[in-house]
């Protein structure tokens, strides 16, 4: 189950892609590590004006959110620095199965961390802004293209 | 040296209405300044403002957080406000957050972190928000030499980089001494809020700014869905040229009026009209501005005491017609009845009113209500105020009548409770008279300055179209007791009717 927004849902999964698709070496490893990857993107522009302690404390809330929707980061946890720590684990756990994999983005159990991190961005400084730094964290899509994004899954 | 050869300071548009005249023009660029104030008092939102103005994609805002409001929580309340323009953000507004350095590295550091970032980005404005978080860092270390040293140096490299910089923080008055943040800085912008009885009072003052001059004093600011708006005492009035006085006479609409005073209202001249609840001083505003109107003289009427539209619908159940010229803008019905206003910001209203409709009438209904309207804490400046306001729309060729209600004393007659008679030009007292065993109502014209008018004491009746007045009261002394007895009429006689002892039969 994925109790995040289904906007966000989308963007997440769109924006796990994106990382899948740089690491194309990666992409039969776990989300956990997608969904890390697509933090750290978010990490880098969320601490430059929030802090390493506000992002860290936006970062744990979405993790909870997201471990009550799903497994795949039950051994994930957010380090002091804002990074996230027991990915690794996360990735040995699922070598012999196919759960949490990123070929099953379109599960429930996908894109849930990013989502649930994006709904709280959204929840505090609104769409507009979250998708500015989205922007600027994936600059290569304007925020046009996510805003655009978005409002096709809320009309689905 | 000629003049022509000393450098010119170009003053930057903070965007805050009201703010540049205060400041002598804007700010001056490069200018290194501190925004200080209690909590809650605006800061954050005044330097907000001034970025949100400035910044452009070649000469960004860069904007410090320190341990002050999370950056999160900060951007999620800015952005309520309408300067607040989410499209800029990361490309003319960048916000960068520096509580990590503050807590973990020494003044040093913080200013290598500063200098990199601004060095990097080239920013036109900086704001490091707040200030006082690294003051008191450096204090906590006992490093009041290194905090001045510090202070210098950042004043030093973010001028040398030809960016206007602003510290904000959270300082009390009894802090201005001694402080070396303060000595250093160009400009000293001090935000005051106070809680006056059930209102809150915020008042703004340049303390401090170097190479121009600032209007001084006291000025009172509001914070709205637009952000910070001042209202200077000056009411953005210094530079216009004064309308000449008593060009012409203006009719009240009542012909028999107009005579008592000596052939109308001389231009620019500010009337009074006195008189007990009930006495029809709204009535005859009413009819001064709709005589206006008829001559096309468009007018603004301040209300207090009643919504427009039931002013509007009072002068229609007279025959008056104020709906036609307030649909085509030659009318202005201001209501204004929030219980913390300021005398300066109303008059900011009515002057932005004026202007606006070139008014040349201004009823203002009623003082006692205008005063009522005010925070408690300007209440005890309403004289000084209104005669301000009166001199700034005079000044503006506009000419005022006033009601005031004057509590009825049946052995004097007061002309207001304000002590304000000298601030007016000319006075017009109603008043209520027993006689015969009815409550008349009489008209007395008190004051005309500079013109001579009737010394008649007149009878009046307010009729279903306005004020009639009618002829002089004769034959009767103490009429402005209010309590007249007919001239010839001996005590004894008096005592007498009434059955008194000591009366002949």
């Amino acid at each position: 189950m994925n109790s995040a927004s289904l906007s966000s849902q989308t963007l997440a999964r769109v924006l796990l892609s994106r990382e899948a698709a740089r690491y194309s070496a990666d992409a039969g490893l776990p989300i956990s590590l997608h969904a890390a990857r697509v933090c750290e993107v978010l990490r880098t522009v969320l601490t430059a004006f929030a802090g390493s302690a506000g992002y860290r404390a936006l970062l744990a809330r979405a993790l909870v959110l997201a471990k009550a929707d799903s497994t795949v980061f039950a051994s994930v946890h957010v380090s002091k620095d804002g990074t996230l720590a027991g990915v690794e684990a996360s990735v040995e756990a699922s070598v012999e199965g196919t759960h949490g994999r990123l070929s099953q983005c379109g599960c429930e159990d996908g894109p849930v961390l990013v989502a649930h991190l994006l709904d709280l961005l959204i929840a505090l400084i609104g769409r507009s802004l979250t998708l500015r730094l989205v922007s600027d964290a994936w600059p290569d899509a304007p925020v046009e293209s996510w805003n655009s994004l978005i409002q096709g899954a809320e009309k689905s | 040296m000629s003049p022509n050869n000393k450098v010119v300071i170009r003053k930057l548009a903070t965007g805050v209405p009201g703010l540049d005249e205060l400041l002598g023009g804007g700010l001056p660029e490069y200018s290194f300044n501190i925004i200080a104030g209690s909590p809650g008092c605006g800061k954050t939102t005044l330097a907000h403002q001034i970025m949100f103005a400035n910044a452009t994609p070649e000469k960004p805002a860069l904007y410090f957080t320190v341990l002050g409001e999370p950056a999160i929580k900060m951007l999620r309340y800015q952005q309520q406000y309408s300067f607040f323009d989410q499209d800029r953000i990361n490309s003319s507004v960048r916000f960068v957050n520096l509580s990590e350095f503050v807590l973990e590295k020494d003044l040093d550091a913080v200013l290598a972190q500063i200098v990199q970032e601004v060095e990097a980005v080239g920013p036109g404005i900086v704001v490091v928000d707040s200030f006082r978080s690294v003051a008191r860092k450096s204090r906590a270390n006992g490093g009041e030499v290194e905090l001045q040293a510090f202070i210098q140096r950042l004043a030093l490299h973010l001028t040398s980089w030809q960016a206007t910089t602003f510290l904000i923080g959270e300082y009390t008055e009894g802090e201005l001494r001694d402080n070396p943040v303060f000595t250093v800085a160009d400009g000293l912008l001090w935000l005051h809020q106070a809680a006056d009885r059930n209102s809150i009072v915020r008042k703004l003052q340049v303390v401090k700014l170097r190479g121009q001059a600032s209007v001084p004093g006291l000025h009172t600011f509001r914070i709205t869905a637009d952000g910070v708006q001042a209202f200077p005492r000056t009411f953005g009035l210094d530079h216009q040229c004064s309308e000449p006085k008593a060009t012409h006479l203006l009719s009240t609409g009542i012909p028999e009026l107009d005579a008592m005073l000596g052939g109308g209202v001389p231009s620019g001249h500010s009337l009074l009209v006195a008189g007990p609840s009930g006495a029809g001083k709204s009535i005859l505003g009413r009819q001064f501005i709709a005589e206006g109107l008829r001559h096309g003289e468009p007018g603004i009427v301040a209300v207090f005491e009643e919504m427009p539209d039931e002013y509007v619908a009072a002068a229609r159940r007279m025959g008056m017609d104020l709906e036609t010229p307030r649909k085509a803008g030659n009318l202005e019905v201001i209501y204004l009845r929030p219980l913390d206003l300021s005398v300066d910001e109303t008059v900011h209203e009515v002057v932005a009113a004026v202007k606006r409709t070139k008014a040349k009438r201004l009823v203002i209904d009623s003082l006692v209500g205008f005063e009522m309207a005010l925070a408690p804490d300007f209440r005890t400046d309403f004289r000084e105020s209104l005669y301000r306001m009166i001199s700034a729309l005079t000044r503006l060729g506009v000419t005022i009548l006033s009601t005031v209600e004057v509590e009825e004393s049946f052995s004097s007659m007061g002309l207001s409770n304000f002590t304000i008679s000298f601030l007016t030009d000319g006075i017009i007292r109603m008043r209520y008279v027993s006689i015969d065993g009815q409550l008349r109502r009489m008209l007395i014209v008190v004051k005309v300055r500079g013109g001579r008018h009737s010394i008649d004491m007149r009878e009046f009746e307010v009729t279903s179209t306005g004020i009639a007045i009618g002829k002089r009261l004769q034959g009767y002394r103490g009429l402005t007791t209010g309590i007249p007895e007919p001239w010839g009429r001996s005590l004894t006689s008096i005592a007498s009717s009434l059955g008194e002892p000591g009366g002949g039969p």
